[in-house]
């Protein structure tokens, strides 16, 4: 019996990273969205409303919003409190800058609904260079 | 990406590690985002200032700027807002010490050839590219109004992509420079009744709430003002991360709608009504009590027509005891107002202008966790978020009512 799942998609930003899925379909901004100091997403009415993202492969659709984006996941980044990785269904310049600048490792285009398959909390560990991202789900399936 | 031999070099640090590290940043930058040259930027918007106060890097942030600065820029370069008001700092509460780290860069910034404009809306500064124009802007609502208004060419570029533009006069080349990604992706066919920059907002919100990170194509029977546009651009990078957009038999690309899907069909089409129009009036309007405490005006930037009217409003007339009059503009343009006399009128009423920021900018202390009344989309989308508001949202006259008054309606 495995619990484990194989997902591939394409490298945006290079690197491994493992780390807890926080993930949802959903839209982020960083600036005007998160506290890049604290690594917490304070947008109201947003499913990550009130988690932290320090860490985590940071699972979202695409960002959105203010320009700040990059800045904002620099300043985590420096805090120490990046996501160990992101991955995106859709790419926003914004969000490619921040990790590409502050070498979080990135990936896109994957070959199943991340949104379907991946649940928080799940293990995830991806080799963005490979494009191959392994999830671990949380309860054996 | 391919190099020339000239950009190999001042990647490899031959012009100094300063354009070497530019170049590195600008070349990690396109190679993630699958560009295949870097181009010859014209125009830049960047950010030239202190950090947020909160990062606890504001000696880090100026040592960079400053190393950046020792270089002359090789694009015409503007400066998006800063954390303060440089000249009412102590007004709005601003200590001492950030203000001698933010005057710390005005040199700096002369020297390298920064026009230290601080503002969101480069655009009502003169900074107004023309079609075709290769740009590299960030603050999303300018980037939109470049892109959509002006038809000048910029993708969402960041602080981390423009100041190394400004300084090596290369960006690369992807997304937006691209004439076919700028095609509209979904028609929007407004049927709802324009009737102030405030309901541009709405129509913006909707547009990019639809459009995602892709090209809406409006088709209206108004013709905005710059102002109405302004504020369109500015909300359809609130829900959406639109960065281009059309606007059919106004904006440079789309004398028609097959012009502005340059041929193709639309993925989906939609129709703005005044129902629509209200749930985002809806959406924004989250202050359960009537009491206003800060009515905001001026976001993006307010212009000087945009001045002229809230002035004319408080003509002679004192806003409440208890609310504040913020209209938020850049410093050359309350200079303006200055010797024109508005600035005085609204002081008169009781109410300011902030220059070079805005609140959910700075973050001031004596803005935040207040019953927040404003006629701007972007402003009302940001300010739970980034000042713990209650936030009011409605159109200018409607403001201004509620701030001589204290309260809405």
């Amino acid at each position: 019996m495995t619990n484990k799942i194989i997902i591939r998609g394409r490298k945006v930003v290079g690197g491994k990273a493992e780390g807890e899925a926080l993930i949802a379909d959903e839209r982020v901004s960083f600036w005007g969205g998160t506290d890049p100091v604290r690594g917490i997403v304070h947008e109201v009415g947003s499913k990550f409303e009130g988690k932290s993202f320090a860490g985590k492969v940071f699972i979202f659709r695409f960002t959105k919003g203010s320009s700040g984006t990059s800045a904002y996941i620099n300043i985590a980044s420096r805090e120490g409190v990046a996501p160990a990785a992101i991955i995106n269904t859709e790419l926003d310049s914004l969000c490619v800058l921040g990790c590409a600048i502050s070498d979080i490792p990135m990936i896109t285009d994957l070959d199943q609904d991340p949104f379907r398959v991946i649940e928080n909390g799940d293990w995830i560990k991806l080799d963005a260079d490979a494009g191959l991202i392994e999830v671990t789900k949380r309860t054996a399936g | 990406m391919k190099l020339t031999d000239e950009q190999k070099r001042m990647l490899e640090g031959e012009d100094g590690p300063i354009i070497g590290m530019a170049m590195n940043y600008l070349v990690k930058y396109g190679e993630a985002m699958g560009a295949e040259k870097l181009i010859p930027v014209e125009n830049v918007h960047t950010v030239f200032t202190i950090p947020m106060e909160s990062s606890g890097r504001g000696e880090e942030v100026v040592n960079l700027l400053k190393m950046f600065g020792q270089l002359r820029v090789k694009a015409t370069t503007t400066t998006h807002v800063g954390f303060m008001d440089f000249k009412k700092w102590r007004e709005f509460g601003i200590d001492e010490r950030r203000y001698e780290l933010q005057a710390s860069l005005v040199p700096v910034a002369a020297s390298a050839g920064i026009q230290l404009t601080w503002t969101c809306a480069p655009e009502i500064v003169g900074n107004a590219p023309l079609k075709g124009q290769t740009c590299a802007w960030m603050e999303s609502a300018a980037i939109t109004y470049a892109n959509g208004i002006l038809g000048a060419r910029t993708n969402r570029e960041g602080a981390e992509s423009t100041m190394p533009a400004a300084v090596t006069g290369l960006i690369p080349c992807f997304g937006n420079h691209i004439t076919e990604n700028r095609r509209g992706t979904i028609l929007v066919d407004v049927e709802a009744d324009l009737e102030n920059l405030s309901d541009w907002g709405t129509l913006g919100y909707y547009g990019g709430d639809h459009a995602g990170l892709g090209v809406p194509v409006f088709r209206t029977r108004d013709i905005p003002t710059l102002e109405e546009a302004k504020e369109l651009c500015a909300a359809l990078a609130t829900e959406g991360g639109v960065g281009m957009f059309h606007i059919v038999g106004i904006t440079p690309e789309a004398p028609t709608v097959e012009a502005a899907f340059q041929g193709g069909m639309p993925k989906s089409r939609h129709t703005f009504t005044n129902k629509d129009k209200e749930t985002v009036y809806k959406r924004l309007n989250i202050c359960a009590s009537p009491d206003v405490d800060i009515v905001m005006i001026g976001c993006p930037h307010a212009t000087l027509t945009e001045i002229v009217e809230v002035a004319h409003l408080v003509e002679g007339k004192r806003i409440s005891p208890n609310t504040q009059l913020w209209v938020c503009t850049t410093h050359s343009i309350r200079s303006y107002a200055e010797k024109l006399g508005y600035d005085k009128m609204i002081a008169d009423a009781g109410g300011k202008i902030m220059a070079d920021t805005c609140p959910c900018i700075s973050q001031i202390e004596m803005a935040r966790n207040k019953r927040y009344m404003t006629n701007s989309v972007k402003q009302a989308y940001y300010a739970p978020g980034q000042l713990g508001a209650q936030v009011h949202f409605a159109n200018t006259r409607d403001c201004i009512e509620a701030a001589l008054k204290g309260k809405r309606g």
